[in-house]
């Protein structure tokens, strides 16, 4: 940037001080006739001129300091030329010494920096003209140069004296066709003005009088600006009177045009606000990914745009409508409307769905003539395409405070901020499922820790469990607990609902079954406690479904009671039998009930005896046709079997499931535990 | 995901609650809700018609659980009927038959709530 600068002056000082010793002849160049120098200082100026224009200049400076500073040249030019009245003064008269000095100052100096001020105006000139450019408007800046060009050529020309004569009183003395055409493109180029839209109504206001001021001033002196480099060259003398014409024909039409637009600088005003909030708007929704500072920004933002007293937004919730954020204006005296109006409003909203406007409170909202409610109210529907999330109201205490056109930018503002919500509404919600995905896989290892990690040994019996765990903690369990003193208990259960509640309850009721069993022997008292545990300590909609079986292995013995689980299965030779006393599930009665209703079972188990127990999760596993394994299934399934081990057991049924299953995800855990009694032979051995 | 409808019809005194599909750990908060509404409105005499009912998982079982006494409180009562064989097995097994009277047609529950 800096450099562009230096180069720029270099070459206009280089150029005019040339100029200078050629025109005084302070250096002599006997070859090089007048006309030529004259000839080759316009070439000069016209390069000059067009390779400055080609560039673009003050990129970073914003509009009003660009006003402020062709402003601040126009009045430099004015007060220079004020300062100079007479060019008489300017003319050597004394010695040879003296002359050279008062010409290289005030006929080059001076000159110079005319000239120079002249080309900067020039240029800020073309920045405000490519204010928003188009094609055009850069057509139209050339063909101005080309009309300033085409004077300084005729000048040429037709020499000096036909040098534009500057309309000091609006009047051309003796106009001819280029001075014209400059003075109609310069017109046409007035027209480029749209930076006035850009301005504020401040700005406006004191541009256009200290404009004025400046202008009026300008009009006065710049017709004896060209004079400065009359000495220099005609042609920078046209040059000059040229851009002085073009930069009061601007400057005058812009002044006209920020008049005409001062009445409606503040709509103007209002229309920037409007813009700017939407902006804001999309800035916050792509900063902020939290609801509740993006809910309290909407009517912040909507208030200013519609330039409301108040404005407030309210969502949606259960079918009810609830006030969530609200802003009132500085200095507006009003509250949010009492809950009947807003009601009344709503519908209407509700109703229409789209945007309300309604210009007079009193009369529209009929039938509350008690809350004489006056001003006007603009109501608009926040919706996404899953329907209404809430509504955005403003108000004005004045009636009819709102315009019509309102309403179409006020449904947009509505819509974004829909957009706004409804994403800050699904980001939560990823947050919500990876939360919930790490919550199962916590209950996942938990249930897999609560599972017995190792069979105990029984003498003279083979026992085995699976949980095959589904894709949700089903809250299915299973425990072999040897109690000592010849008793081994067997428990198999199974929690109502899923997820982490589920495996929290499963670790909860582990714990009371290890403290139960050392203080009751018989499975009906363990499960009457454990449901008594229940009605005390757990929801009302949660339930338990449990066998529970005490086994003595020496006397081969065993009894169980079924609280509501799925039968037992006892394989006995190539038979099978269900065992299903009677019994409810844990939690869902009193316990008198409770225990009037359960049955205990005995049973004798011989040599290779096998007991089977299980979850519903195994005869509810699903094929891909919807069709349940079953208990039928299930029963050919154990009657065949005929199994050497409890593990070949448990291993033979899951892999039959999971072959008919094929690969429908499990929708509940499959647990199993199988006891085998050894063969006799084996007793005596082991 | 498995299909699951509510319905809920009936008349002024007692309602029918028209359960169809699948009654799991996902669609037993329809379920809820749908009860949750009759109880807010005070109609506590409710039949649960199973017809359509393919399946019931314990949190379904959760939702009758849940409710009843609250609705017993009331001076109501939750009915069950035309239940499937199946559903009726997880019914049974768990000892609902004690719990909750079940009927072979939704019209003799309805008329039981009319004389009871």
């Amino acid at each position: 940037m800096l450099k562009k600068w230096i180069w720029v002056i270099l070459s206009i000082v280089a150029v005019l001080f040339a100029y200078a010793f050629l025109k005084y002849r302070l250096i002599d160049i006997p070859f090089l006739a007048d006309q030529v120098k004259e000839w080759l200082i316009a070439a000069g100026l016209v390069l000059l001129i067009v390779r400055l224009t080609r560039r673009a200049w003050f990129v970073r400076t914003n509009l009003v300091r660009k006003l402020h500073g062709f402003g601040l040249w126009m009045l430099a030019l004015s007060t220079t030329a004020a300062m100079f009245p007479l060019s008489e003064n300017l003319r050597p008269e004394s010695s040879k010494a003296v002359q050279v000095l008062s010409v290289t100052f005030f006929h080059t100096v001076l000159g110079l920096g005319v000239l120079i001020a002249s080309l900067l105006l020039l240029l800020l000139l073309k920045e405000l003209v490519f204010v928003q450019r188009t094609r055009r408007t850069e057509l139209q800046f050339r063909i101005l140069l080309a009309a300033l060009f085409l004077n300084i050529l005729f000048v040429m020309i037709a020499g000096p004296e036909e040098k534009i004569h500057m309309p000091a009183s609006f009047t051309f003395d003796s106009p001819n066709l280029f001075h014209v055409l400059l003075v109609l493109v310069s017109v046409l180029v007035g027209f480029r003005n749209k930076w006035i839209h850009y301005l504020n109504k401040k700005s406006k206001l004191s541009i256009f009088f200290a404009g004025n001021a400046v202008f009026i001033f300008f009009l006065t002196q710049y017709a004896s600006l060209p004079r400065f480099l009359g000495p220099i060259g005609t042609s920078a003398e046209t040059a000059v009177s040229g851009i002085a014409i073009v930069t009061a024909v601007y400057s005058g039409m812009a002044l006209a045009a920020i008049l005409i637009h001062l009445p409606s600088a503040g709509l103007m005003d209002r229309k920037m606000r409007e813009v700017k909030s939407f902006q804001e708007l999309s800035a916050v929704l792509g900063s902020d990914l939290k609801k509740e500072t993006l809910v309290a920004k909407i009517p912040v933002l909507a208030n200013p745009m519609v330039d409301a007293d108040i404005a407030w937004l309210e969502l949606e919730e259960d079918g009810e409508f609830h006030v969530v954020a609200s802003y009132r204006r500085g200095n507006a005296s009003m509250d949010i409307p009492p809950e009947a109006m807003r009601r009344r409003c709503r519908e209407e909203v509700l109703d229409q769905r789209k945007t309300v406007l309604m210009n007079d409170l009193s009369k529209c909202v009929k039938g509350h003539s008690d809350v004489p409610f006056p001003g006007s109210l603009l109501a608009a529907p926040v919706a996404s395409q899953t329907g209404i999330l809430g509504i955005l109201f403003a108000m004005k205490s004045v009636p009819f405070g709102f315009v019509e056109e309102s309403q179409g930018l006020f449904q947009a503002f509505a819509n974004q901020a829909a957009i706004s919500l409804e994403n800050v509404h699904l980001v939560e919600q990823s947050i919500k499922q990876q939360m919930a995905e790490e919550e199962l896989r916590v209950a996942h290892d938990a249930q897999m820790r609560l599972l017995p990690q190792r069979m105990p040994s029984v003498r003279g019996f083979d026992i085995d469990g699976l949980c095959v765990t589904a894709n949700e903690i089903g809250g299915d369990f299973y425990d072999v607990i040897p109690v000592g003193s010849g008793r081994v208990d067997l428990v198999i259960g199974d929690v109502s609902g899923k997820g982490a509640a589920a495996a929290f309850y499963m670790a909860e009721f582990k714990g009371v079954i290890q403290t139960l069993v050392s203080h009751f022997d018989s499975p009906k008292d363990i499960l009457t406690e454990m449901n008594s545990f229940l009605r005390k300590q757990c929801d009302q909609d949660m339930f338990l479904t449990m066998v529970y079986a005490i086994l003595h292995p020496s006397r081969r013995t065993l009894r169980f009671a079924r609280a509501g689980h799925c039968p037992v299965g006892l394989i006995r030779g190539r038979k099978l039998s269900w065992l299903e006393p009677k019994g409810l599930g844990l939690g869902l009665v009193p316990d008198r009930l409770f225990r009037s209703r359960l049955v205990e079972t005995r049973l004798t188990l011989k040599p290779e005896d096998v007991l089977f127990f299980y979850t519903d999760g195994l005869t509810e596993a699903r094929n891909p046709v919807r069709e349940e394994f079953g208990e039928e299934r299930l029963a050919r399934l154990l009657a065949e079997a005929q199994p050497s081990t409890a593990q070949s057991l448990v291993r033979t049924v899951a892999d039959r499931v999971d072959a008919f299953t094929e690969n429908e995800p499990r929708h509940d855990d499959i647990t199993m535990l199988a006891l085998r009694t050894l063969p006799a032979k084996k007793t005596k051995t082991g | 995901m498995e299909r699951f409808e509510i319905e809920t019809g009936g008349t002024h005194a007692v309602s029918v609650v028209y359960l169809k599909g699948y009654l799991d750990a996902h669609t037993a908060q329809e379920f809820e809700r749908a009860l949750q509404d009759l109880v807010g409105k005070e109609k506590v005499h409710i039949v649960v018609n199973c017809a359509g009912l393919n399946y019931i998982s314990s949190a379904g079982l959760g939702v009758f659980m849940g409710f009843i006494e609250d609705v017993r409180s009331r001076g109501g009562d939750i009915k069950l009927a035309e239940l499937t064989d199946k559903v009726f097995r997880v019914f049974d097994l768990l000892g609902f038959p004690v719990l909750f009277e079940i009927f072979q047609r939704e019209a003799d529950a309805v008329a039981k709530f009319k004389k009871p």
